[in-house]
């Protein structure tokens, strides 16, 4: 345990002093695997559906604020959108704005979430985000996560129904098909609603003062998904794989305990109950020790130390002869301030002559450093 | 010789200004209830665009259905439920919006005052050097 706690430690080091480039390349694997899934599950405009023309999108955004990415990820959508149903953009577009409206107006640096979101459903594991937001961020993400979800059943709608889109009838009978299969489509509403309620509970458990509140929160979450899904799924008679939705959620629930190893360890054995109290208040306190060890820096030790300082002395000496040689002349009224030579620094000396006589000739230096 | 405190006063300075200042700057100009109501009311009319396109896309996705109940204790029902909804979110959202924007004045507030801080006593620094 020691061992992955100096670990964790020696990366946040590392994070601390790189940080800048870390960012950049998380943001840039980011927008990179975006675009990529995007035009991998879309895929409608060839133009722009090519691995060159994802990677010139990736480079930008990288070096652009992340909502940025987000921005670039709604157009690539659209520009998809656009190819299969005019109509189907424009209400793609709706849609869009919709989620700038109730949420990137207010906090648009945490709008990465609306893209993250569909990219764990397409990564196969959407069951991590909303355990993650509960643990480590406010219920408040609860709609970006929610919005997040109906981007990805637009999108898998438009991968699997595409035929069915083009074959309606004028740009109303497209948008009313489209329209229909992603918004009554009940497993949608059932994933957001068990989304919902995991952020809420999770979030609420985490910030009880029980022990281990990380871990029952992530089990809690995890629970709280598979219920909600199961009897949405047995009420509306839809087919969800069970076997997905347990893994799914298992991983959920490692990704939640390495989230309280990163963000919350503490050791709960040594907890300690205090109470008090003062002109106003009772006071029932908990506290419960952070678990760290801090990183063992690694020390050089110079083994030549001697021998430089040695080198130190002979230069010291080649340029004072040398300015002896030079400068006579130029001597002014000045006398030349006496050197004062102490036992201790006469007695190093000595120590470090016997010591490198050996290896190097500076026995004459050092005699004149002495005679000075 | 550099002045090391110096440096350091306009480094901090210098890095809140490329950051937050200027729209610190901006928000402070106002009065904090200024400042909150403009922004609630902001927020109230793009919300009522958000409920129209959402009630909208609504429409569309059921449409069938509507047509098919369209009769008027159906129309009614249907108007009392848009309009509840448009009145619960909107409150939600005034609610949302004036506590975010006031907390948002108060930060904003509390960092350019130590920035008018900063600049006087980098201000004091000078004239003592001179």
């Amino acid at each position: 345990m020691s061992e992955i706690l100096v670990w964790k430690e020696k990366i946040q080091n590392l994070y601390a002093n790189q940080s800048i480039y870390f960012d950049k390349g998380f943001q840039f694997i980011l927008s990179f695997v975006s675009f990529f899934l995007i035009n991998q599950n879309l895929g409608l405009m060839k133009a722009v559906a090519t691995p060159i023309v994802t990677m010139a999108l990736a480079v930008i955004c990288t070096f652009l604020p992340p909502v940025f990415t987000v921005v670039a990820a709604a157009a690539l959508i659209l520009a998809h959108m656009f190819k299969l149903s005019l109509g189907v953009m424009a209400v793609s577009a709706l849609i869009f704005a919709m989620m700038f409206i109730f949420y990137c107006r207010f906090t648009p640096k945490r709008a990465i979430l609306l893209l993250i979101t569909p990219i764990a459903f397409l990564l196969k594991i959407p069951y991590v985000i909303p355990v993650v937001c509960g643990l480590a961020m406010t219920p408040v993400t609860a709609v970006p996560i929610a919005f997040g979800t109906m981007v990805y059943y637009m999108i898998s709608c438009v991968k699997g129904s595409s035929a069915a889109i083009k074959g309606a009838e004028g740009i109303v009978g497209q948008i009313s098909v489209f329209v229909k299969m992603v918004l009554q489509d009940k497993s949608l509403w059932i994933t957001v609603i068990a989304f919902v309620i995991c952020v809420f509970v999770v979030y609420t458990i985490r910030r009880l003062s029980v022990d281990h509140a990380w871990k029952i929160a992530s089990a809690a979450g995890a629970v709280v998904n598979i219920i909600v899904v199961v009897a949405g799924d047995m009420a509306f008679n839809l087919h969800t794989s069970y076997g997905e939705l347990i893994a799914g959620n298992l991983f959920a629930i490692v990704v939640g305990l390495v989230l309280e190893f990163i963000l919350f360890s503490v050791d709960y054995s040594r907890t300690e109950h205090l109470q008090y109290e003062d002109d106003d208040y009772y006071y029932y306190v908990k506290a419960v020790p952070k678990l760290s060890i801090s990183a063992p820096e690694k020390q050089v030790k110079r083994i030549n130390e001697r021998r430089n300082e040695a080198q130190r002395l002979e230069e010291e000496e080649h340029r004072s002869s040398r300015k002896r040689g030079q400068g006579g002349s130029r001597r002014t009224g000045t006398a030349p301030r006496p050197r004062k030579v102490s036992v201790a620094s006469n007695t190093d000396e000595l120590l470090l002559a016997k010591s490198l006589k050996d290896e190097l000739d500076i026995e004459n230096i050092v005699r004149k450093e002495l005679e000075e | 010789m550099l002045n090391e405190e110096k440096v350091k006063l306009m480094t901090r300075m210098a890095m809140y200004e490329s950051k937050e200042g200027e729209e610190d700057l901006k928000i402070s100009a106002y009065y904090r209830k200024d400042y909150t109501s403009f922004h609630t009311i902001v927020t109230v009319i793009w919300v009522t665009i958000g409920y129209v396109i959402a009630v909208g896309v609504a429409a569309v996705a059921f449409l069938d259905e509507i047509l098919k109940n369209l009769n008027m204790p159906f129309v009614i029902m249907a108007t009392i439920c848009v309009i509840t909804g448009y009145i619960v979110m909107v409150t939600l959202y005034t609610l949302v919006a004036s506590q975010f924007y006031k907390s948002k004045h108060n930060r904003a507030r509390q960092r350019v005052k130590r920035f008018n801080h900063d600049l006087t006593r980098l201000n004091r620094m000078y004239e003592r050097e001179k």
